[in-house]
């Protein structure tokens, strides 16, 4: 199991297990109560599986006044809690603690109001980010936030790390497209924010509380704004001999005016392995693959990537293929939404990073990735989110090798400290969870991390939902740069392995 | 570094009016006036200053010399400014590269004396009025991608960056947009900007019924034509408390002046407007309408004209700004008639009214908020008695932001009293 | 995900394939979103992702089943639509067929238990 500080544990609080188990069966259905260790076991971790720590108890309440008795009783006898959506965060946030009581929101899996007359959808917050648009797509609409794990992750949790998707260049992350939620504070306040109106007046509290990785309040509703979908959508997949011209393509094509739904890329090792894994058709003599996609009417999108060929015929692409129809559009999409379990044909374990840059340096950052994989003689395959610059490094290496694993937190950290050396972020959509942060320091001072810590402490005065992520605890910044080597000797056992 | 701190501190004691020009010595500035508990009042260019409760407060600080442009890099999208940079140089600035503010800061300036004035980049994210693309484009807070600034306690903190997307720690750009200045006093704001349109044409529908009008909007917001702007301008109530505006605010060869109209705004490359149009024409069945097409320039004036309130320039009443869901338009509509001067935008959702006298604003605010919208009185006559709140936040709402205001400016040193009483 | 299965263990021919396929497993709970038990119940107990942990926690430790996990267990449809939806290829048939088979050496049902099942066995039969 792997090293990884955490807040101490209150053992009075662990002793007194029993009572507090019958205690939280008045609040809720006492099959909801889960304190076996069998039972909580399967609740240890979450798609971080290199972290794992069992929780006191589990329990799942079935509606927000559950929610606010449950939190009010855990306030007043200094209970920590840590929420959970549908558990496939990828920066352990949902991480239990044994002196926690973990909160899953499951059994919030209903669709409340679909308002097409509003254009939004009111629903609980287990509910899936797919099964949004599934509910509106029979009159033309959709959910625009896509994260990969669509089918699966829940609206809470998105809502919890802003995540955002392929399309996010064009349609923005969560946080640009939510209108309101129902809260539930620590003290088991009841508060609702914003609603069926674009914006709130007073503090943007919704903007607050997108991507606070649980730990302000648990969300027990959410109120999502749907869009029409588009007339026309198209892709192009566009190869080039060099990361440079790739690179430099993708600059070129926004400075250009033009606004892409998405624009992917790929290097040779990612197109070998997809292409390998679903035979999506894709170039093989590029080194560099970049998926464009167009979305309005038929003749912008003609227009503009006619211009988008142009562009690209500057930047010396080899290739240039315009999906004829749905499907083949679809087929282009197939090998990148596959580069997960791709890699994991390439090596027996992957680490999946989540960093981002200016666009402007994205072949700068490739350079650097492949540089560090030199020193660290690890293989790695990218995929990027390249219109807003968000990396998605996949680190290739054997998990039962421990030295390797060692080398792997390295690299790791290394490209995040890259990013924000090029003036980008530590993570663009995962969250920094108990993942990332240590490396926290590297983009922000003491003050910095003061003042969030002090509007944590101002709605959790006694620091008890999701403590210990986000946040660093082991150090102060000032001894940054160092932190993470300290971490541990063993750290990823057992790291993400598509 | 001594010796600059003890200046500032002796600057401080000599002047009520500080107007620092570096971050530093803004951060001084406010240790000073932590250690000695003085409030004191934040402003740009003072061009929204009337809205809000007045400030209260020993030391004022003028961020009209903190300007400048910092970092413009049009491939990235993005343009880091100093808080007292003007909002005008900036587009100025954009529009070289054939760029913009998509998200059209309102431009308060006629409202107070006839003329264009839309502040400083401080002013204009702390405010969070966004124009008419609001419904498609977002806010002024979905464009700001980080800031730095210095919070009560005069400690230099920042948030954010220059990237779209950005899960590191709290979101801190939108929690300070529309905070009236009241958390953090901003010494550095970085906007993304957006490449600007090559044309844009707007179409003008002459009706005036509720019902129509509101299924108008409600196809715009359904329409998956891009639609950039939808407002409904009715004519102004014969009235003499209301001076006419509107014949002058849209003055305009092919609008017609008669009557009241329906308009909506859309942007591309020719082709692809007229493609557009020509489906919307289906959508709408507009042949069905007396109508009119505003070209390129006609259109560019039209949208300066509802985003900078023309219609109520000079204005001496009080002006209200009530968000309802889209769906409430009609009822709202049926309410106001022609008792109050008002235009509708973001398709419906945004209502800017004109009330004289304090007695009907009760009225009119009791309608907002039976139909679940949110209102805030922009402008107050010279005879406001201050019955009604100028924003309204329910207790609970109330009791969260007071924690987060504690949490920024624990000694409530910021526009004390500028959004709400209690803080 | 990792596995701790030891030597003596791994002797046996369907530890040895059930310990392939739980490390193939990433956990990114993707399959859940498929699981009609899942779908309803919203604990995860009652989804592929937490039997498959329950089931390699059973092996692991040669533990006897408890009551409750057996029911997470016998809830399970063997509708096998979470491996169609499984990025990782896991298959998910050959683990919920060794734990169910763990279970029926394991563990002594009631005769209440018993007797529904018999009933059950015994009219699907005549239909
Ligand atoms: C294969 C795979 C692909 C992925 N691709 C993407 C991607 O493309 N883009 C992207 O952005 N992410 C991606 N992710 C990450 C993950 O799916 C998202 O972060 C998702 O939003 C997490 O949702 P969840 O419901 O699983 O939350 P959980 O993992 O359960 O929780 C995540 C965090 O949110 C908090 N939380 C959850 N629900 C609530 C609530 N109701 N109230 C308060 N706090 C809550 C938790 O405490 C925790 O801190 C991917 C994950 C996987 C496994
Ligand atoms: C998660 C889950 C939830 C369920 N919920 C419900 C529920 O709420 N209500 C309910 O009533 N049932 C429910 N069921 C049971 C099941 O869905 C029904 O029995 C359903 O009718 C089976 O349809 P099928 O097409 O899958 O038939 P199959 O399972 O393929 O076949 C059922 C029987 O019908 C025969 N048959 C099928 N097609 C034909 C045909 N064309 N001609 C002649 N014979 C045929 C088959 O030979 C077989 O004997 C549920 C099952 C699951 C797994
Ligand atoms: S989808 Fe597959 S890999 Fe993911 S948790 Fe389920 S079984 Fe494991
Ligand atoms: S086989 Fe079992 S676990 Fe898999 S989807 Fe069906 S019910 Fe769920």
């Amino acid at each position: 199991m792997s090293e990884i500080a955490l807040p101490n544990v209150d053992r009075t609080i662990v002793s007194k297990k029993d009572i507090i188990v019958n205690n939280l069966k008045q609040f809720t259905d006492k099959k909801n109560v889960l304190s076996e260790l069998d039972e909580i076991r399967p609740y240890e971790t979450d798609a971080l599986a290199a972290y794992k720590n069992l929780p006191l108890a589990v329990v799942l309440p079935e509606n927000t006044q559950e929610v606010s008795e449950i939190l009010k009783f855990c306030h007043r006898e200094n209970i920590k809690v840590i929420p959970r959506g549908a558990g496939t965060g990828l920066s352990g946030g949902a991480l239990p603690l044994n002196d926690a009581i973990l909160l899953g929101l499951g059994k919030f899996n209903k669709i409340l109001d679909i308002d097409f007359d509003n254009k939004c959808v009111v629903t609980q917050p287990g509910v899936t980010n797919l099964s949004i648009t599934h509910a509106v797509k029979h009159k033309g609409y959709y959910y625009a936030p896509d994260p990969s794990s669509q089918l699966a992750c829940s609206i809470g949790g998105n809502v919890a790390e802003n995540s955002g998707g392929v399309h996010s260049l064009k349609y923005g992350t969560t946080t640009n497209n939510i209108l309101g939620v129902e809260m539930v504070m620590m003290d088991g306040t009841i508060c609702r924010i914003g609603g069926k109106t674009l914006d709130q007046e007073g503090y943007d509290l919704l903007g607050l509380i997108c991507g606070s990785e649980g730990l302000l309040g648990v969300i027990t509703e959410v109120t999502v704004k749907i869009l029409k979908n588009p007339q026309t959508v198209k892709a192009a997949l566009i190869g080039f001999p060099s990361i440079e011209d790739g690179g430099s393509c993708v600059t070129d094509i926004i400075s250009n005016g033009i606004t892409p739904a998405g624009m992917e890329i790929m290097d040779k090792a990612l197109i070998d392995a997809t292409e390998k894994f679903v035979h999506a058709g894709y170039p093989m003599d590029a080194e560099v693959l970049m998926i464009v996609e167009l979305d309005g009417t038929k003749s912008e999108v003609e227009e503009l990537f006619k211009q988008i060929k142009q562009i690209a015929e500057k930047n010396k692409s080899n290739s240039f293929k315009l999906s004829k129809n749905e499907k083949e559009r679809l087929g282009f999409w197939s090998g990148r939404k596959a580069a997960f379990p791709a890699c994991g044909a390439m090596a027996p374990d992957y680490y999946c990073m989540d960093g981002t840059i200016p666009r402007g340096k994205l072949s700068e950052i490739l350079k650097e990735i492949s540089r560090l994989s030199k020193k660290y003689n690890l293989g790695v395959a990218n995929g990027f989110h390249a219109g807003d610059g968000n990396l998605h490094p996949l680190i290739l290496f054997d998990g039962s090798n421990k030295e390797e694993l060692r080398r792997t937190e390295e690299f790791g950290a290394e490209i995040l400290k890259a990013c924000v050396r090029m003036g980008g972020a530590l993570s663009g959509e995962h969250g920094i969870g108990i993942e990332k942060r240590e490396l926290m320091c590297e983009a922000f001072n003491d003050n910095d991390i003061q003042q969030q810590i002090n509007i944590k402490m101002s709605l959790d005065e006694k620091n008890l939902l999701n403590p210990g992520k986000v946040y660093p605890i082991l150090r102060k910044c000032a001894e940054e740069g160092r932190v993470h080597v300290h971490r541990g000797e063993e750290k990823f056992p057992d790291l993400p392995r598509f | 570094m001594f010796t600059e701190e003890k200046k500032n501190s002796q600057i401080f004691q000599d002047s009520n009016h500080l107007s620092p020009t570096s971050e530093l010595e803004v951060s001084e500035l406010i240790k000073e006036a932590y250690k000695k508990k003085f409030p004191i009042d934040i402003h740009g260019s003072n061009s929204k200053k009337f809205i809000g409760y007045n400030v209260q407060a020993a030391k004022s600080l003028d961020f009209s010399n903190l300007s400048g442009v910092i970092e413009y890099l049009p491939e990235e999208l993005y343009i880091k400014v100093k808080p007292g940079t003007l909002i005008k140089d900036i587009e100025n600035i954009l529009e070289k590269n054939n760029q913009e503010l998509s998200f059209e800061p309102t431009d308060f300036g006629y409202l107070k004396d006839g003329k264009s004035n839309k502040g400083t980049a401080g002013g204009c994210v702390s405010c969070n009025f966004a124009g008419s693309r609001r419904f498609k484009v977002g806010s002024v807070r979905d464009f700001i991608l980080g800031f730095r600034g210095v919070n009560g306690k005069g400690d230099i903190i920042k948030s954010g960056g220059t990237v779209v997307k950005n899960v590191t720690g709290y979101d801190l750009s939108k929690l300070v947009s529309g905070s009236f200045g009241t958390l953090v006093a901003l010494t550095e704001v970085t906007l993304k900007i957006s490449a600007k349109k090559p044309s844009q044409n707007t179409i003008i529908i002459y009706e005036k019924d509720p019902k129509i009008i509101s299924d108008l909007f409600n196809m715009v917001l359904s329409s998956s034509n891009e639609i950039s702007g939808a407002v409904f301008v009715p004519d102004e109530p014969k009235s003499k408390k209301f001076a006419p505006n509107k014949s002058k605010a849209f003055k305009l060869n092919d609008l017609d002046q008669e009557g009241d109209f329906f308009a909506f705004r859309i942007e591309g490359d020719q082709n692809s407007i007229k493609e557009r149009i020509k489906d919307i024409s289906n959508e709408m069945d507009l042949k069905n309408y007396k109508t009119s097409n505003l070209d390129i320039y006609q259109s560019d004036l039209f949208w300066k004209s509802i985003n900078s309130l023309q219609l109520f320039s000079e204005t001496k009443n009080n002006l209200l700004r009530a968000v309802v869901p889209p769906s409430k338009s009609e009822k709202m509509m049926s309410f106001l008639k022609n008792k109050y001067r008002y235009f509708i935008d973001w398709s419906g959702a945004l209502f800017w009214i004109e009330v004289p006298g304090d007695q009907n604003i009760k009225e009119v605010k009791n309608t907002i908020i039976q139909n679940d919208g949110y209102v805030t009185i922009i402008k107050k006559s010279e005879d406001f008695e201050f019955t009604e709140k100028l924003f309204t936040i329910d207790d609970t709402k109330l009791m969260i932001s007071k924690k987060i205001k504690e949490s920024f400016d624990p000694r409530g040193l910021f526009n004390p009293g500028k959004m709400y009483k209690d803080f | 995900m990792q596995t701790n299965f030891t030597e003596t263990q791994l002797k046996d021919k369907d530890n040895q394939s059930s310990e392939k396929i739980f490390k193939k497993c990433v956990h990114c709970g993707m399959c859940n979103a498929t699981c009609p038990t899942y779908g309803i119940l919203g604990d995860e107990l009652d989804g592929p992702r937490g039997r498959i942990y329950l089931i390699k926690d059973m092996l692991e430790n040669n533990k006897k089943p408890t009551e409750k996990v057996v029911k997470h267990i016998d809830r399970c449809l063997s509708c096998y639509s979470c491996m169609t939806t499984c990025p990782a290829g896991v298959n998910y048939m050959h683990l919920i067929d060794h734990g169910k088979k763990y279970i029926e050496k394991n563990y002594e049902r009631s005769t209440f238990d018993k007797l529904i099942r018999y009933f059950f066995i015994y009219y699907s039969s005549e239909y």
